[in-house]
């Protein structure tokens, strides 16, 4: 059982992205965010597989909260856990901003859930 | 200058065909339903949406320009877009279906900015808003130097819907 954590103000993305993963094959266990502070007050380093997140959201948007949540890792030493990015934004630049921040993959919505299953089974499979 | 480029992209009809495109882009994948470019709707709307949602796009060198893409429609056009989207078809007032179409908008703000960086614009996005009946009306009179394109969805009734994109006045 995959534990996701998914970070979207749109509920209606929310909802998608879990009939996504269960579409692509995926059984998982889902904690689902709002907004981006709320995201960090959930995510725990080391407690999920996954996590996917919009990039624009009011107050604390997604490049805040990985770079957040990849601090958090750091200080506590702990495994680095697959950041998923789906966004409206994709130009080369927000790609490089997202990466930086410790995005390791930004997809462009609408994702498919043919696109979103490839994507998870290399994201995944890196990791173990 | 931007203003400029949207200038002469409306007026060669390149603007249709990138807003028709992302349109398509946008829904087709999306809802998983085809959907077809009617032509060119009237700007100021002389048939007001019901409801639309708005994305703002601002230029990041600084200028000042900004611009708005937006999908809107009647309720039943809007409903039968969400119905696909959350398996229920929403009520008129339901917070759902108004978060169903400012999702769309800005998807569909998204492609509009991917192809107005090859015509020479960078332009960074806002966050979607949502507005209803009589706001729509202002919104459509702040407009200028920019297109309407009426996309028929493949779902009963044949429902249309107005994407566009255009330039603010400022």
């Amino acid at each position: 059982m995959l534990r996701v954590l998914i970070v979207d103000d749109s509920r209606m993305m929310r909802i998608m992205h879990a009939r996504s993963l269960r579409q692509a094959g995926y059984e998982a266990e889902i904690t689902e965010a709002g907004s981006g502070e709320e995201a960090l007050q959930l995510f725990q380093p080391g407690t999920h597989d996954l996590v996917i997140v919009d990039w624009n959201m009011p107050g604390m948007d997604g490049v805040e909260f990985v770079r957040a949540a990849r601090e958090r890792e750091r200080e506590s030493g702990s495994r680095r856990t697959p950041f998923l990015m789906i966004t409206s934004q994709s130009t080369e630049e927000q790609v490089y901003k997202a990466k930086d921040a410790g995005v390791d993959t930004l997809l462009a919505k609408p994702v498919t859930s043919e696109v979103l299953a490839a994507t998870l089974d290399m994201l995944l499979t890196v990791r173990t | 200058m931007s203003h400029a480029i949207v200038e002469e992209l409306a007026a060669s009809g390149r603007l249709l065909d990138f807003v028709g495109q992302a349109a398509l882009e946008s829904i087709c994948p999306l809802c998983g339903i085809d959907a077809t470019v009617l032509g060119q709707g009237s700007l100021p709307w002389s048939d007001p949406p019901v409801g639309i949602a708005l994305v703002s796009l601002t230029d990041t060198s600084g200028s000042g320009f900004q611009a708005v893409a937006w999908v809107g429609g009647s309720f039943e056009a809007l409903a039968s877009l969400a119905e696909v989207l959350l398996g229920e078809r929403p009520a008129e007032d339901d917070e759902m279906l108004q978060d169903a179409v400012r999702e769309l908008a800005n998807i569909v703000a998204g492609r509009m900015q991917e192809r107005l960086r090859g015509a020479g614009m960078a332009l960074g996005l806002g966050l979607p808003v949502y507005v209803g009946a009589a706001r729509s009306l202002n919104v459509g009179a702040s407009l200028v130097n920019g297109v309407s394109a009426r996309v028929q969805l493949d779902l009963p009734h044949r429902p249309v819907l107005a994407v566009g994109f255009a330039a603010k006045e400022g």
